[in-house]
């Protein structure tokens, strides 16, 4: 109890924090000078200056004349870098997984709460961008949205709104035909749909509405006319409750937004042959897909190199396997198997039980484990900022430290992959959002216990 | 050997030859390198005849040509694989497994739109399977709903999913059988709370609850396909789909009914249909058309648990009896329908497909026609026969390399490959370990350069012109010297501990030891492979063993370690009474030994004895017997003077044959022994007391009555065992000369009171550890035929002048072996023993002080030397033996590399 009393004042805390910062520096232009500007998008500069005004990066380079009016942050002896850009966390929304397991209509925007730890967390360790998407054990889980990790409201920190619909192919309580059967006649009813419409808007008439509507109704589980004498129903969907009439509409145009390739899929692959299945569904309904990966979907790193798609890792890099028939552990590396097939990818964290205190709980440590085993330092960095922001079609605003693009920053002690590196200070559109010295939780955290 | 690996190296540089001539006329032909000619000795196509003498060219994955050798014409630039006399087969295809999803059911009894493809892994560990030599399975969903979904045909290994993938939707599955019946009722709970609006509904009952609901069910779906809108529902709709595709029902059916209700069903709506099941199958062979276009085949599931035994009712009079699945085959042959069989076997018995597809045979069919029923015809009846089940001319080249005749006992898949990949090799057994270097130590001091051979642990040849299995595991040691494993006289190596406390003589150490002991590892890397190990609270048995990663102990006691030092005249008071203790124990022993072997010969004697003596007791109660009613019959009938006459030689016979069994005995090779008199006197000379006493008693009986004179021969008695101490057990092996003692000696007094007391009061086989300047006694020892094992360091200074003690006793004649007393210390024995060398010891000396000469003075005859027939341990040596600079590159220890110096700079 009277550790909740402290959360909720730390909360507090840094909501006015926030809140007054906004009010104080919004104005003025603001100068950073960077001991090491790693921009991503070119060579690192050293002793490099930003000049930041109204959020946005105006001038980036060494022989800058810093306004006499700006606020001027010294980090002459740190490193500068773009914000880091998290792909894919539910943790940003109050509760990952729906028990309806087929809801397009849902939006996290609408679950998403500023005030999480996560947000908090995220500001911590440098991640300035996040992908807030449902969890993998909804079949279609809602529309994901990409916001800044700064903000009172949800409005403040969106990015951008119904990034992708999430698909996940792992079944929850049925078999893996099953659900990918549910899956398709999800997508065959909006695409048929879809034609219809079409069609009716060719030769518009009156009662166009009507088929459309049996079409939907059908597979979503009202008796069918031609139901057979002993009364049993033939209706596919019928172990998932049928959404009401609005959210069915809703969700049949948002399942057609991705068929006509406005909106992309976040496809979560937990084995090997979900892979096989995702790249099926991708060609079978042409839709724009982003693929998150189980552990063992490795083993298709072929499949997927094919493709040539930057894909989002399993928070677990290296682990042991034991083969079924020698009895033999063999250490998966996925970093250096998709390496060598040739796939691109970028990183998740795991945020699964325990907040971790070190390892793959943390963006950094992930690119880290990655040039350990073989990945090129830059394309690791890369992967955690620029990569990350392209995959989410974002990268028009962040991602890397460029002028025009919003002044997104995190300060570093030193060099972004080493362990006894901490982040000083992280700026979302200009602000300080975190600064290191006045992070009390982190004080807390490393004094001496007291007994 | 040679003259393999010159035709390997022709081949090859054949091969190299047409590939640049090839390369240099154009790229494109350049891709001629890929294709692959398989020479076997048969080939089972799948349908029709066999091959014999066989050629395939394979290319790009697929079957260029399959033909007799003779008529194929092999490409230039090929690679060829001359298999020997093995046979191709098609890869198997399995008409039904429930290999998705491991047949999980859904709640719904009709779901038509589940496809089984998406329950497929195609990254599953399918190895078990493609070694049985299956390639291609067909994938169900479901197994106890009506109507479960459409199967799949997938290739179990290959490329990528879309290429493994053959038919995505083969067949709509329909079950009539009991499983299906009676599906779980579908409950569909109101999302929220339950109000007005949302209504808690009853369970809704499902399809179906018996045949006959079944196929009203069944034919109410056909017809309500045929609706205008039916487009729009979704099992209707997948319905519509499959069907108008031309796509085939698979309907399990067991009993007569049911195939009946099958067959109704497809015939009324004209769809085509594949009979799965089919167990009742002889009694509806009326009812069904089994030679019709509509029925596509008969998928028969091979006898189940064929390894048991499970009890059947007994059939009564007038019934049917369970027919063998190979009875089916027989019935449907009869009826037509020979070219529409397939075999599946229940997924957890399918790696035995080989014997319970064999039983068919039984069915009076040939082993070619039998494999169609597993490759071409069902390959047909999942219409993926243009891609697999036959060799053939564009076919996928999935295939088998059998060694031998399909469903022969012997037979086994050697090789299993997909379109034209390896996906399985059957692993040889226990390679042989090929070791190359330039000098060997060979046995009784020969070098020699060239090979050792190992197999099984064991030195299998050594020499230039060995012949080894051509999959053996070379080493190759170039410029290196391979010697003997050492064999350290004394180690303290081996139980993860020092030995310190006084032990039992009777206690055996080999139980103490452990294995992967660092101590041991670090020993072995100084060369030492065999250990000898006792504690130091002597005296102490000592065991000898083998310093492998696993401890393997050689003998146990190897010897008895004695200590000889302090007070002289005590020690000799005290040794000389442990010793006649022991002696006398060992006599007791000896004595018993003599006197049980004495008793066994005595009771062999006394059994034969016995049985002649039951067989005379016997023929006397004949001969009363038959003298008595001879005797009533005189007295009843005097007239009648032929029968007596008849009868009188009978009493006399007996009489012979009395003794009879005594003559035969003695000297049973002569069967024309005379008169019983004669041999008697002979026979029972060379037979102890008992048979004598017989002899005078059978002679006796023929004169007179032999009733009477017959004695019964008395059973020896069993000498008695010594009690058996368990302390002075030990004693009996030594005192017999089959272990040895070893006396650790200082020198000077000590020295010439171990020879008295080991040597010449008690004769014991004794090894003296000396030290000091005992060498100076080197004279007396070798007189009295005594070797010595000797610690480094090998020299001492002796006056002021450095001396080689090993060479002094070599000199006189002494043998010399030696011990580290170290623990890991002994992994620089060979850098001790070379200063030695330096200072004057042969190399060749030291060599047989560490290999040969313990071995002989141990008896342990399977180490010390390299020789065929001897355990492989080895030493490998950068140089020769004990030369400044030579490292010890590797130990191989009962054939296993314990310790390779690569390895370790390696892994640093």
């Amino acid at each position: 109890m009277k550790r909740l009393n402290r959360l909720f004042t730390w909360g507090c805390c840094t909501a006015i924090a926030i809140s007054v910062s906004t009010h104080s520096f919004a104005a003025g232009p603001l100068a950073i000078r960077a001991g090491k500007l790693i921009p991503i998008n070119g060579e690192p500069i050293e002793n490099a200056i930003i000049l930041i005004e109204d959020g946005k990066i105006v001038q980036v380079g060494t022989d800058i004349e810093i306004p006499v009016e700006a606020r001027v942050i010294d980090a002459s002896k740190q490193v500068v870098m773009p914000g880091f850009v998290d792909s894919h966390n539910p943790s940003g929304m109050s509760q990952a997984n729906e028990r309806n397991s087929n809801v397009p209509f849902l939006s996290v925007v609408d679950s998403i709460d500023p005030q999480l730890d996560y947000f908090e967390d995220c500001r911590r360790n440098g991640i300035t961008t996040a992908a807030v998407v449902p969890g993998n054990s909804t079949m279609i889980g809602g529309r994901a949205a990409v916001v800044k990790t700064a903000g009172q409201y949800v409005n403040d920190m969106l990015l951008r709104r119904d990034s992708g619909l999430k698909i996940s192919l792992q079944p929850v309580g049925s078999s893996r035909m099953s659900h990918i059967a549910r899956l398709r006649a999800e997508l065959d009813t909006a695409k048929r749909a879809m034609e219809e419409e079409a069609e009716s808007e060719k030769e518009p008439k009156s009662e166009a509405p009507s088929p459309s509507d049996s079409a939907k109704s059908g597979p979503a589980g009202g008796p069918a006319p031609e139901k057979p004498a002993d009364g049993e129903t033939p209706a596919a969907a019928a172990a998932t409750p049928p959404p009401t009439a609005e959210e069915s509409k809703e969700g049949l145009l948002v399942m057609q937004q991705l068929l006509k390739g406005e909106m992309p899929a976040y496809i979560y692959c937990e084995t090997a042959m979900d892979v096989g299945q995702a790249l099926r569904l991708i060609d079978d309904y042409k839709i724009k897909s982003i693929l998150i990966l189980g552990r063992d979907c490795y083993k298709a790193a072929d499949l997927l190199a094919a493709r040539k798609q930057t894909v989002i890792l399993d928070p677990t890099l290296v682990f042991w396997e034991t083969d079924p028939q020698t009895r033999e552990d063999k250490q998966v590396i996925i970093p250096q198997i998709l390496i060598k097939a040739g796939v691109p990818f970028v990183f998740q964290t795991d945020n699964s039980g325990i907040r971790q205190t070190l390892g793959s709980g943390f963006l950094w440590y992930q690119a880290a484990t990655s040039v350990k085993y073989g990945m090129p330092r830059d394309e690791a960095l890369r992967s955690l900022t620029l990569t990350s922001a392209e995959l989410l079609g974002v990268d028009s605003f962040v991602g890397s430290i460029e002028p025009g693009k919003d002044a997104d920053l995190v300060i570093l002690s030193g060099d972004p992959l080493s362990a006894n590196t901490w982040v000083e200070t992280t700026l979302v559109a200009g602000e300080e959002v975190y600064k290191r010295s006045e992070d009390q939780k982190l004080k807390r955290l490393l004094e001496e216990p007291l007994e | 050997m040679n003259l393999l690996t010159h035709r390997r190296l022709a081949t090859c540089l054949a091969t190299i030859f047409s590939l640049t001539s090839l390369l240099s006329i154009s790229n494109q032909q350049a891709n001629a390198a890929t294709t692959d000619v398989y020479l076997a000795g048969a080939a089972y196509v799948g349908q029709g005849q066999v091959i014999t003498n066989v050629a395939m060219v394979v290319r790009e994955g697929r079957i260029v040509t399959i033909g007799p050798r003779s008529e194929v014409t092999l490409p230039s630039g090929a690679t060829i694989h001359d298999l020997g006399s093995v046979t191709l087969a098609p890869g198997l295809v399995i008409a039904e497994t429930n290999l998705a999803d491991r047949g999980v059911d859904e709640d719904e009894a009709l779901t038509p739109f589940i496809r089984a493809i998406d329950g497929f892994d195609f990254f599953g560990d399918y190895d078990s399977l493609l070694a049985t030599g299956i390639t291609t399975v067909q994938v169900s969903p479901g197994r106890a709903r009506l109507m479960p979904g459409q199967g799949a045909v997938v290739k179990l290994g290959g490329e990528d999913p879309q290429q493994q993938s053959l038919n995505a939707s083969e067949s709509l599955r329909i079950l009539l059988t009991e499983e299906a019946f009676n599906p779980p009722r579908i409950y569909k709970p109101p999302v929220g709370a339950v109000s007005v609006d949302r209504p808690l509904e009853p369970t809704q009952p499902q399809l179906a609850n018996n045949l006959g609901d079944a196929v009203i069910g069944l034919r109410a779906l056909m017809i309500a396909r045929a609706a205008e809108d039916a487009q729009s529902d979704l099992v209707l709709g997948t319905l519509n789909e499959v069907l108008n595709a031309g796509k085939q029902l698979r309907i399990t059916a067991r009993s007569a009914g049911e195939l009946a209700a099958a067959h109704r069903i497809a015939e009324e709506f004209q769809v085509p249909y594949l009979l799965v099941g089919a167990d009742e199958v002889v009694s509806a062979s009326q009812s069904i058309p089994w030679s019709g276009d509509l029925l596509r085949g008969v998928v028969l599931a091979g006898k189940s648990g064929a390894a048991s035994l499970t009890n059947q009712p007994v059939p009564k009079p007038n019934e049917t009896p369970i027919s063998e699945p190979w009875e089916r085959a027989a019935a449907l042959i009869k009826a037509g329908a020979k070219d529409k069989l397939a075999i599946t076997v229940p997924n957890s018995e399918l790696t035995d497909i080989w014997y319970l597809a064999g039983n068919f045979l039984a069915a009076g069919l040939e082993p070619h026609e039998v494999l169609s029923m597993l490759t071409a015809i069902p390959a047909r009846l999942l219409s993926v026969d243009s891609r697999v089940g036959s060799l053939a001319e564009g076919k996928d080249a999935d295939f088998l390399v059998l060694s031998g005749k399909p469903f022969a006992p012997s037979t086994r898949v050697l090789e299993t490959y997909i379109d034209g990949k390896q996906v399985y090799q059957r692993p040889q057994s226990a390679k042989s370990k090929v070791i190359r270097a330039a000098t060997i130590h060979g046995a009784d001091g020969k070098t020699m350069d060239g090979e050792i051979v190992v197999q099984d642990k064991v030195i299998r040849g050594v020499g230039s012109s060995v012949s080894f299995p051509s999959d053996a595991e070379i080493s190759e040691f170039p410029g290196a010297v391979v010697v003997p494993g050492f064999i350290d006289m004394a180690t303290r190596v081996g139980t993860g501990t020092d030995l310190n406390d006084r032990v039992g003589l009777n206690d055996r150490l080999g139980r103490l030891l452990v294995s992967d002991d660092d101590q041991v590892a670090m020993a072995r890397q100084g060369g030492v492979t065999t250990g000898l190990l006792s504690s130091s609270g002597l005296p102490s048995p000592v065991v000898a063993f083998k310093l492998g990663n696993i401890p393997r102990v050689l003998q146990d006691p190897v010897a008895i370690r004695y200590s000889i030092s302090g007070n002289l005249t005590s020690e000799e008071a005290k040794l000389k009474a442990t010793l006649a203790a022991g002696q006398k124990y060992a006599e007791t022993w000896v004595t018993y030994d003599q006197a049980y072997a004495a008793y066994q010969k005595q009771l062999a004697e006394y059994e034969q004895a016995k049985a002649k003596y039951d067989a005379a007791i016997e023929e006397q109660k004949k001969k009363a017997e038959a003298e008595k009613q001879k005797a009533e019959a005189e007295a009843n009938a005097k007239p009648a003077t032929g029968a007596p006459s008849g009868d009188a030689p009978k009493p006399d016979a007996p009489k012979p044959d009395a003794p009879k069994p005594d003559a035969p005995k003695p000297d049973a090779p002569k069967p024309d022994a005379p008169k019983p008199d004669a041999p008697k006197p002979d026979a029972p000379k060379p037979d102890a007391a008992k048979p004598d006493d017989s002899k005078p008693d059978a002679a006796k009986s023929d004169e007179s009555k032999p009733a009477e004179a017959l004695v019964e021969p008395k059973k020896p008695e069993e000498p008695k065992k010594p009690n058996v101490t368990d302390a002075l057990e030990p004693y009996r092996l030594l005192f017999a000369k089959k272990i040895v003692a070893i006396v650790e000696v200082g020198d000077g007094l000590a020295v010439d009171l171990a020879v008295k007391l080991f040597v010449d009061e008690f004769k014991l086989r004794t090894i003296l550890a000396a030290s000091g300047t005992a060498y100076r006694q080197a004279s007396a020892l070798s007189d009295k035929q005594v070797s010595v094992v000797l610690s480094p360091p090998l020299d001492t200074v002796d006056d002021g002048q450095p001396v080689s003690v090993a060479q002094q006793f070599l000199a006189a004649g002494v043998p010399v072996t030696i011990e580290s007393r170290a623990g890991t210390g002994a992994v620089n024995l060979t850098s001790a023993i070379g200063f030695s060398v330096y200072r004057g010891l042969g190399g060749r000396d030291a060599l047989a002080g560490l290999t040969s000469v313990p071995a002989a003075q141990l008896s342990l005859a399977s180490v010390g030397s390299i020789k065929e027939g001897n355990d492989a341990d080895f030493v490998v040596l950068s140089g020769e033996p004990f030369h400044a600079g030579t490292r010890v590159l590797a130990v191989m220890i009962d054939g296993d590399w314990v310790y390779k110096a690569d390895d370790k700079e390696g892994a640093q």
